[in-house]
């Protein structure tokens, strides 16, 4: 099973899409703050990381340009997850090192496809 | 016919030849005669030898005959027994002759033959060709010598004598003597014969029998060409004796003669030119000691005849020398004067040919060899040959001896030398001319000068003529030596007319009178100016500003004097002018002045009479105002008689009464130039009994009101000029403002004080008004102050309530993620199977969530666009994606719904908000599907020419501003078969919070906020617009226009 990480502060966003990626097959972990996910990425070296970009403390973008910048191989995917309102987000996020974003609302029943998407247009 | 002349030398050759030629013929006709003897002597001998030769061979044969016939007269023939003894006779005869005997018969059978024995049998006789004879001999019966033939028996060539045998005059046999040819050639090897001769034996036939031959006759040949022949015939037979004679042989003799005679010519003609020279140059040697003394003694003795002509050649010589002498002195100081005069000197042939000396050709920069065989008209200008020759013609017809002119001549570089020329002809004694002797002077130098001179003159003379005024030159009695063309002009008289005659005939006595002074002065030498008026041809007086400058002669006394006059005449004219105009400047301006200075009525109408007064010149005037009743009032007056005075106070004059009355009547003014026209128009007695002249009567009007009538007059005949009446006449009109004013001015003063009162207490009045006024205005700032505070606040509020909005409709939105976010999952049944009725619920969760979603991300954006925070975020896409990638999440409502969807889209590439067109494509065919039961749904984009219809004229006017300048614009159509809009629900369509009245509003899901957002987005930030028609019932059409560019993006954070 692919490891994945997902950095997400709200349990209840981080409920649904852990309910959409293991119901497609991944083994997913969570960290709840932008240091706790890089601590974890370095450690655990997911498949991929679903990051949210307004967290407390270090933002997503921040922890994304961090983790970029650490010993972890620049290839791992990194997804943004973005507000609707937050126009200025998306860009933001892929020029911190993103691969792809997400737009909220999730979709859970599409959020996995989407996903998968970004991940095959990066090559890998 | 031209002499020859001969040489002495020539003439004793030619003499020489004279003599010498005849010898020369008697030699060459001796030699011809000597040659023909010796050739006749030639001919002689070989014909000679030849016929020797011939006759001693025909006295042989005759002989032989003779000894024939004699033996052919024995009878021993006759006896045929006795044959034998006839051969032995005939045997005998041989022996005597050396030749055989052959005796035959008649058939030519031999007998017997000599040669042979007798006996023998023998054949008949040969029958040679040529001449035989035994044939010859039997039918003629004589004998007969025959040709040579060949022996049948002796082998050799031979010949035969026949003698016929004759018995009873018949022939009875022939007898034969035979020889051999060999004997003739015996014979004439023994003649003696030069060397080269050739001889011949020949017979009747031509062969040759015997020959002698020469060295040159190898060939056996007779060669008639290269030899001379000579042929004897001999008689006894036909045989002939043939001589030669080589040709080269035969003309030996000619040649050498020949040879001898030339060489005998040659020594004649050396040895007589030899002397012809010897004594030509003898005789010419002592001819020419005739001419010359000879140096030395004479080699050779003297000739007599020589010797006195010399004697008297040298008394005549004596005579010739002395006149020589003095001859050659007189050439030799010709010579001398022509080669060394320092003028050029030509001796001109009547042909034209020159000899010049060196002068001329230094003149003309030539050498004296360059103008050898030159002829005058070489070096004369082409147009000036004719004139010379003109000049000459009757110095060459004798007319005249000399002649002197000026003329030119080419020099060497083709440049032009005057030359003064002096011709004397000289004439041989019938007075041909033989030649000219030529003097030529250069005068380029002078005539240079005389040019320059004349130029100046020309020059001075154009100045004179063009100054703008008169020169001249007078002598010291005032005579006019020289007067330009003004004079002409002014004077009338032509300046060559003028020049002799005096200053006062062509000036004037008058002029010259005023002039007489400074004439006077400037022939002592002061130069003078002065102004002199002078009378114009045309009758006009003019003006002239005269300088007279002294003519100062070399020795310095005055010899004369220069004139230059200036036509003043303007000039006067304009001084005048300018002292009138500034008299009258002075009276205008005394009664503006006095009009602007004073204020008392009186006082104005003294000031404005002296000046009229002044203006006009004359002395008496009146001022006479008019009153209110119609009656004219003496004011002021001057020079006026006091019974006039009297008259005019005490029965004031009515308008329309005498001069003045008039005057004020008709509004005109009235002038009386002499007596009798004042008398014509006054009715008063006083003025009558004045003596006045002259009466100028003026009405002082302003519009069509007259004030009063100035008059001025006087009793002298000194009249006014017309210009100074006018002018009083202009200035009236001046006078009666003035006069007006001051009659005003009183006016007002006299309501002055009253005024005062009102205008104080209406000022407090005033100022009341005032500051309450003042009072008002403040309040009103105040309150629009307060008005601005509070629109700020509002403005403030309104901002806060869109921030108030946003954040909230954030806070609202993160929890109903949740639950569209879990209601899908459970609906999807991921967490477990769930029963319809559960399911129908959730659904109904899932769908309310989405919806209040829907709604609370429109009222985020109306609330955006109406604080202004709205992002504009402009990309780069093309057109065509968009669409496409908007219409497929609709697939799925179409498919349930059972539409058509149709698309029609053009590629563009497009720079503007790209998710904000997808949000207004997808509102709209959102609601196309929404309020559409069946049929279509159809959504257009194309490139529109032009933007902005059926928008309204001032939207139009400002979009098209905007438009312009982008490139083009689109246009996105979405239409569908639905239920439509009433025109009259058209207008609110795109309010906000409006939901039309439909039959399908229940069943349709809507914010009311769906088609305003549309519109504020395709405005604000798509910078469109966007209309709609629709029919009701059938189907609607919304329209989006936008711009494919609409620059760069606005930069800021939603």
């Amino acid at each position: 099973m692919k490891k994945v990480l997902v950095i997400e502060d709200n349990p209840d966003n981080l409920r649904l899409i852990t309910y959409a990626l293991k119901r497609a097959g991944y083994e997913v972990i969570s960290a709840g703050s932008g240091e706790e996910g890089i601590e974890i990425a370095l450690r655990e070296r997911p498949f991929f990381i679903i990051m949210d970009v307004n967290l407390p403390g270090i933002d997503g973008l921040e922890t994304t340009k961090r983790i970029r910048e650490s010993e972890i191989d620049g290839n791992i995917p990194i997804i943004a997850i973005t507000s609707y309102a937050m126009l200025g987000d998306r860009e933001a996020a892929i020029e911190a090192g993103c691969n792809g974003y997400i737009e909220k609302p999730i979709d859970p029943l599409t959020i996995v496809e989407k996903i998968e998407e970004i991940i095959a247009d990066c090559g890998l | 016919m031209k002499q020859r002349v001969l040489t002495l030398h020539s003439l004793l050759t030619r003499l020489i030849w004279l003599c010498v030629l005849p010898l020369v013929l008697l030699a060459i006709y001796l030699a011809g005669v000597h040659v023909h003897m010796l050739q006749t002597g030639f001919d002689n001998e070989a014909s000679d030898r030849a016929y020797n030769l011939a006759t001693a061979l025909d006295n042989d044969l005759i002989s032989r005959i003779s000894a024939l016939q004699a033996l052919s007269a024995s009878p021993l023939i006759d006896d045929p027994p006795r044959l034998k003894e006839f051969y032995n006779e005939a045997q005998g005869f041989r022996e005597s002759f050396s030749g055989h005997i052959v005796f035959a018969d008649t058939s030519m059978q031999m007998i017997f033959n000599t040669r042979v024995p007798f006996g023998d049998v023998l054949p008949k006789l040969p029958q040679p060709k040529g001449h035989a004879a035994a044939p010859y001999v039997l039918s003629t019966g004589k004998p007969s010598v025959g040709d040579m033939f060949f022996g049948p028996i002796a082998k050799e060539p031979l010949v035969a004598i026949v003698v016929p045998v004759i018995r009873n005059g018949k022939t009875k046999g022939l007898l034969l003597s035979i020889i051999e040819t060999r004997q003739f050639q015996q014979r004439i090897d023994k003649l003696a014969l030069p060397s080269e001769w050739r001889l011949a034996l020949l017979d009747g036939k031509g062969d040759v029998m015997a020959r002698r031959r020469g060295i040159s006759s190898e060939g056996g040949q007779f060669d008639e060409i290269s030899s001379k022949r000579f042929t004897a015939k001999l008689t006894a037979s036909y045989w002939s004796v043939v001589l030669e004679i080589p040709v080269s042989v035969y003309r030996t003799p000619i040649m050498s003669a020949t040879a001898a005679f030339i060489a005998a010519i040659f020594a004649i003609t050396f040895v007589s030119i030899l002397a012809g020279r010897l004594a030509g140059r003898r005789l010419t040697k002592s001819i020419m000691t005739l001419t010359k003394t000879p140096l030395t003694e004479p080699l050779y003795p003297p000739i007599a005849e020589i010797e006195e002509v010399r004697t008297l050649l040298n008394e005549a010589a004596e005579a010739q020398d002395a006149a020589d002498k003095a001859l050659r002195e007189s050439e030799d100081k010709f010579r001398h004067v022509f080669e060394s005069a320092n003028v050029g000197k030509s001796i001109t042939l009547p042909t034209g040919e020159i000899n010049v000396n060196k002068a001329f050709a230094d003149m003309l920069g030539y050498t004296r060899d360059e103008l050898r065989n030159k002829r005058w008209q070489d070096l004369t200008p082409s147009d000036e040959i004719e004139a010379i020759q003109k000049i000459l013609t009757p110095l060459l017809n004798g007319e005249k001896d000399s002649a002197r002119f000026e003329k030119r001549y080419i020099d060497k570089n083709g440049s032009h030398i005057w030359a003064d020329v002096s011709v004397a002809v000289q004439r041989d004694s019938d007075g041909k001319p033989l030649y000219f002797i030529t003097t030529i002077v250069d005068i380029t130098e002078r005539k240079k000068a005389e040019e320059s001179l004349k130029d100046r003159e020309r020059q001075l003379s154009i100045i004179a003529d063009n100054l703008p005024g008169l020169v001249s030159r007078m002598d010291r009695s005032h005579r006019y030596l020289f007067a330009s063309k003004g004079y002409e002009l002014v004077f009338g008289f032509e300046p060559e007319v003028i020049i002799g005659r005096t200053m006062a005939e062509v000036i004037g006595d008058e002029a010259f009178k005023r002039a007489e002074p400074y004439v006077k002065r400037v022939l002592a030498g002061e130069q003078v100016s002065f102004e002199n008026p002078v009378n114009l041809p045309n009758g006009e007086i003019g003006y002239g500003l005269v300088t007279y400058v002294p003519d100062f002669a070399v020795d310095g006394k005055v010899q004369g004097f220069f004139t230059l006059g200036i036509d003043i005449t303007e000039r006067k004219k304009a001084e005048e002018e300018l002292k009138m105009t500034n008299e009258e400047l002075l009276a205008i301006n005394k009664i503006i002045t006095t009009t602007t200075t004073t204020t008392g009525v009186k006082e104005i109408l003294e000031k404005v009479l002296d000046a009229a007064l002044n203006i006009t010149g004359i002395e008496g005037g009146t001022i006479c105002m008019i009153t209110p009743d119609e009656t004219l009032h003496l004011a002021v007056h001057r020079e006026t008689s006091d019974a006039t005075i009297l008259d005019l106070t005490t029965n004031e004059i009515i308008v329309g009464d005498c001069l003045c009355g008039e005057c004020a009547r008709d509004h005109k003014s009235l002038i009386l130039k002499n007596r009798e026209e004042v008398l014509k128009f006054s009715t008063r007695e006083a003025i009558r009994g004045e003596d006045i002249r002259f009466h100028a009567a003026y009405p002082l009007l302003i519009g069509e009101r007259c004030l009063g009538v100035l008059c001025v007059f006087t009793r002298t005949d000194k009249k006014p000029a017309d210009r100074r009446l006018k002018l009083l006449e202009t200035v009236t009109s001046q006078i009666a403002i003035a006069v007006d004013n001051a009659q005003m001015f009183e006016e007002i003063s006299h309501h002055a004080a009253t005024l005062e009162d009102k205008v104080k207490k209406r000022t407090a009045q005033l100022k009341e008004s005032q500051t309450s006024l003042m009072n008002m205005v403040d309040d009103l700032s105040r309150k629009t102050e307060e008005l601005r505070v509070a629109n700020e606040r509002l403005k403030e509020l309104d901002r806060l309530k869109s921030m108030f909005i946003a954040s909230m409709s954030h806070e609202l939105r993160t929890p109903l993620n949740s639950i569209i976010g879990f209601s899908s999952i459970l609906l999807d049944e991921w967490t477990g199977p769930l029963n319809d009725e559960q399911k129908q619920n959730l659904a109904i969760v899932l769908r309310s969530g989405k919806h209040l979603l829907a709604l609370i991300n429109d009222v985020i954006d109306v609330s955006k666009i109406e604080a202004g925070t709205i992002d504009i975020n402009v990309k780069d896409f093309d057109l065509y994606d968009v669409i496409k990638e908007t219409l497929s999440s609709f697939e799925k409502e179409i498919k349930d719904k059972v539409l058509e969807l149709e698309v029609e889209s053009i590629h563009q590439m497009m720079h503007t908000d790209r998710r904000r067109l997808i949000q207004c494509i997808t509102n709209l065919v959102s609601n196309a599907i929404k309020f559409t039961e069946k049929g279509l749904v159809c959504v257009q984009a194309r490139m529109i020419a032009d933007f902005g219809l059926r928008i309204s004229d001032s939207e139009l006017a400002a979009k098209k501003s905007t438009i312009r300048n982008l490139q083009s614009a689109i246009e996105i159509s979405v239409s569908d078969t639905g239920i439509g809009i009433k025109d009259e629900d058209i207008a609110r369509l795109f309010q906000p919070f409006i939901r039309l009245e439909s039959p399908l509003k229940a069943a349709v899901p809507g914010t009311g906020l769906g088609l305003y957002l549309t519109k504020k987005l395709v405005t604000e930030a798509l910078k469109g617009d966007i209309m709609v028609e629709s029919t009701f019932g059938k189907g609607s059409r919304f329209v989006m226009r936008m711009p494919v560019n609409i620059g760069s993006s606005s930069k800021g954070q939603g």
